[in-house]
């Protein structure tokens, strides 16, 4: 047997080794608690460090309030696609078509507005149709054709991709003399798309209160201490979010929100309350674990994965339809060098605060995180050319890190 | 203690002597010390009830385990000796010639030596039917658990230790799988062949070593010993095991059907009928790959027949403990909770949509503590428990269901003599409280302990007939 070739030289000598006794009990207290804890921190003390790096470097350059909030706002589409790629990896299915679904739907919302006027309520609903279709043909690929899902996205990503080209002929679509101007709230100075647009005060704060509550409540469900304490546990955490949510307004945050941060936040709120207190969301969960036990379990696997496309088509859609709201016209692969940073998110949260689960949370901070690490070295002198290089390292470094901590002892 | 080399000064063709090796683990002791000694040439059945020490004496053979007391030499040292699981360690993608090769040291792959090495290597242990340039993916289960052993024998190993190798197979093709084993012992390999199918090895092993309750109870020649008295040794064990409790109840009929199945055929198993009515529990058994599991599936609507009607009145919940928990069953790398609920959300789904996530921990919390679960920790990673613990969380998700029809498949697969009698208390008590079990089980103690009526698959696929528990001591070998 192979197994026994590669025996250690404890086995093959004829030395006397101690009887390890290892009672069955004994398996889980193995891997401590804190090297969990170790390994599940680890990532967020090296973003840290960096952005502590930054602190001393750059100093006030970097640390802008309107600045940072302008960066978020840039990456929206890169955050909405992360989120979309990250719900298909819960369920243990890749989708790498998202990238080109997004070009495709920046293109159909500009050209339908421009070429076939139509108008643009009806074109953003019918973008996202197209896009739900473009994931329900990946999903009925990979479901009922059994076709491998990296290999079906993959080509149905080329189809996509391949259909603006022919479409644009590889220029760029854009509002022309004939076709007047895209609606004034959808692009262009004080619209959704400009970041110098704010979002009223309210709104900002009550979705800022709503990102700090759902965080506090994750926090309270993970660690939920005894039922005695409850009470003495709940008045803590809530004085924690009056807190945060006040110094955020005390710096300024919600002033500097526009819409499309807005926006990345409420569907970020909206996926994270179905991924988490839905049956759809835990079945997506289970049928990412484990397919076979999710089936006996009763849960319908191919119709949750086919679902997960759907979804990551529609979502991936309305990206496109945020990039042809911020940059007013449609440029051939403008949502492709997206699909990097959008899996170098969704794999980042598997490490960020998590025991190796991608979650939604995680995703966005991640992205976050990459987009502000880039940025950095950018403001820092860095050529803006070097963002895909530094979003690769930074990906394999943290992941690496990670798995390297959380490795169990013997493994 | 460590597999030691044998003495140069040990008689001509000893080639595996045991002494008095020992095993506990934690209040089971598994091997009470055993004494035996294996020459070459010998093709040796290991028989024994489960339970009774086989696997346990193999793992210390193989390495996985150290043995607490007593002392193992082999002829050669640790290389000398090589073990066969079940799952065989082939790689399907891959011909016969590289899988014999596969971790050997060489510096560049020579397909034409390397094939000429594996005809060579097939040819001793009596195989010339194989083409070496074969995927192994193309070949016969029986013929890919002979290119297993051939790999371990051409590995230098003298002795080899076939491990329930022939459990899921057909029996004429287990029987030409111990044919070839008896050739290679002939060509000179000591075989040693674990098993509790008796009727597999009669006739072709040249002696008998029956373990029963951690201790050799029988170790005789071929020659002096007849199959009636391996099955009287096999079985000895069983006589303590205790009366099914609800045996007095076996006619205490009346209940309502719950679930009837007519002509069903599933996985090689059928026609079958049966009927699981209120309150009893209705077994079946058969080897293991007569389709058994495939009926019970079919019965919880998880599978759908290949022939047959499955009739369920449609208000039945009906809830499955699957076979294989690794593969089936839990959700390794997620909680115990998630484990718990997975599948049943609909019951905390509030008005909103939304899970009421505090009643599904309660609900949880009380299921995971009624079957005493250990460590009680809803949060712990249900990797980190142990078997019949992990076993018992399925328990949990199956009961949370309040199901009217339970079918449980290998109830008790992996699980310690503690958990298994908690686990037959418990589906004791769904019974009596009015659920209708279905039960398929390969294992002679589930049937013995639970079942109302037995129905044993035979060989083509059908229940020859429904047993009372008063006359289950007719099933004995033929049983895992």
């Amino acid at each position: 047997m192979s197994s026994n070739e590669a025996g250690s030289p404890a086995v093959a000598t004829d030395e006397i080794a101690a009887p390890s006794q290892v009672s069955p009990t004994a398996g889980w207290s193995h891997r401590g608690p804190s090297r969990e804890m170790l390994s599940s921190v680890a990532t967020a003390a090296a973003f840290g460090l960096v952005f502590l790096v930054y602190a001393v470097w750059l100093q006030g350059s970097f640390y802008d309030v309107t600045r940072l909030s302008f960066d978020v706002s840039r990456s929206t589409p890169q955050l909405v696609l992360a989120i979309a790629v990250a719900v298909c990896l819960c369920g243990h299915q890749f989708d790498l078509s998202v990238a080109a679904t997004a070009t495709a739907g920046c293109f159909l919302a500009v050209g339908m507005f421009i070429d076939a006027g139509l108008p643009m309520g009806v074109v953003i609903v019918l973008t996202l149709l197209v896009g739900a279709a473009a994931g329900l043909l990946n999903g009925v690929l990979v479901t009922k054709f059994r076709v491998n899902a990296f290999i079906a996205t993959l080509g149905t990503g080329g189809l996509f991709a391949g259909f603006t080209v022919v479409y644009s002929s590889g220029r760029v679509v854009g509002p022309t003399p004939d076709s007047g101007p895209l609606p004034s709230w959808f692009s262009g100075a004080g619209s959704v798309g400009d970041f110098q647009n704010k979002a009223p005060l309210g709104v900002a704060v009550l979705v800022t209160a709503a990102v700090v509550a759902a965080l506090l409540v994750s926090f309270d469900q993970r660690f939920p201490g005894p039922e005695s304490r409850r009470r003495v546990q709940m008045t803590v955490l809530g004085l924690v979010g009056v807190l945060v949510v006040g110094a955020a307004w005390a710096l300024g945050l919600p002033a500097e929100f526009d819409w499309m941060i807005v926006i990345v936040l409420s569907l970020t709120l909206l996926v994270w309350t179905v991924m988490k207190y839905t049956a759809v969301g835990h079945a997506i969960y289970a049928v990412g674990g484990n397919p076979n036990a999710a089936a006996f379990a009763g849960i319908r696997v191919r119709i949750i994965s086919l679902c997960l496309f759907v979804f990551s088509g529609t979502i991936a859609a309305l990206a496109g339809i945020l990039v042809a709201s911020q940059q007013g016209s449609a440029a051939p692969g403008v949502a492709d060098p997206l699909l990097l940073p959008a899996y170098a998110g969704a794999f980042l949260s598997t490490v960020i605060l998590s025991r190796g689960r991608f979650h939604i949370w995680g995703t966005v901070a991640g992205s976050i995180a990459l987009v502000y690490v880039t940025d950095g070295l950018v403001v820092g002198g860095v050529p803006y050319t070097w963002t895909q290089v530094i979003n690769g390292v930074v990906l394999i470094v943290t992941v690496a890190l990670s798995t390297f901590l959380q490795r169990r002892p013997g493994a | 203690m460590v597999i030691a080399t044998l003495a140069p000064d040990a008689p001509g063709d000893l080639m595996i002597d045991i002494v008095d090796v020992r095993k506990r683990f934690g209040a089971t002791q598994a091997l009470r010390g055993v004494t035996c000694s294996f020459s070459r040439g010998e093709f040796v059945a290991l028989l024994g009830s489960n339970g009774a020490g086989k696997s346990t004496l193999v793992k210390i053979l193989d390495g996985v385990y150290p043995a607490d007391a007593g002392t193992i030499a082999v002829r050669g040292g640790r290389a000398g000796l090589g073990v066969v699981h079940q799952d065989l360690g082939l790689v399907d993608g891959m011909t016969v010639a590289e899988n014999l090769c596969l971790g050997a040291p060489r510096r560049l792959v020579n397909p034409r030596a390397e094939a000429r090495l594996t005809t060579e290597a097939l040819r001793a242990v009596g195989l010339t039917s194989i083409d070496p340039y074969a995927l192994v993916s193309t070949l016969s289960l029986g013929q890919r658990a002979m290119v297993a052993v051939a790999k371990t024998l051409h590995r230098g190993a003298d002795t080899v230790v076939i491990d329930e190798v022939t459990a899921g197979l057909h029996p004429h093709e287990a029987r030409w799988v111990v044919e070839r084993l008896r050739v290679a012992a002939e060509f000179g390999a000591t075989v040693l062949m674990v098993t509790h199918k008796l009727d597999e090895v009669v006739g072709a092993a040249t002696r008998y070593v029956v373990l029963s309750d951690g201790e050799v109870a029988l170790d005789e020649d071929a020659g002096g010993i007849a199959r009636a008295d391996l099955v009287a040794m096999m079985s000895r064990g069983r006589s303590v095991s205790a009366p099914a409790p609800g045996a007095g109840r076996v006619d205490a009929s009346g209940g309502g059907i719950v679930c009837e199945l007519k002509g069903v055929h599933a996985g090689g198993a059928g026609p079958i009928d049966l009927t699981v009515t209120e309150g009893r529990i209705t077994a079946i058994t058969g080897p293991l790959g007569s389709g058994l599991h495939e009926v019970a599936y079919a019965a919880a609507g998880l599978l759908t027949p290949d022939a047959g009607t499955v009739r369920v009145a449609s208000d039945v919940r009906r809830a499955c403990v699957p076979a294989h928990r690794e593969s089936e069953g839990v959700f390794a790398e997620h909680t115990v909770q998630f484990n718990v609920a997975v599948g049943g959300w609909s019951r905390w789904r509030g008005r909103t949509g939304l899970l009421r996530v505090r009643q599904m921990r309660r609900d949880c919390d009380d299921a995971v503590a009624a079957l005493a679960v250990v460590p009680h920790r809803l949060d712990a990673t249900v990797s980190d428990l142990s078997g019949g613990n992990q076993q018992k969380t399925l328990f949990a998700r199956a009961l949370m269901r309040r199901p009217r029809l339970l079918v449980l498949c290998e109830p008790t697969r992996g699980v310690d003599v503690a958990t298994r009698r908690e686990i037959y208390a418990q589906v004791r008590r769904m019974a009596d409280s009015g659920t209708g079990v279905l039960m398929a089980s390969t294992d002679y103690e589930d049937i013995a302990a639970l079942a109302d009526t037995t129905g044993v698959l035979t060989a083509d696929g059908t229940v020859s007939e429904w047993l009372t528990p008063d006359r289950l001591p007719e099933l004995t070998t033929e049983l895992a």
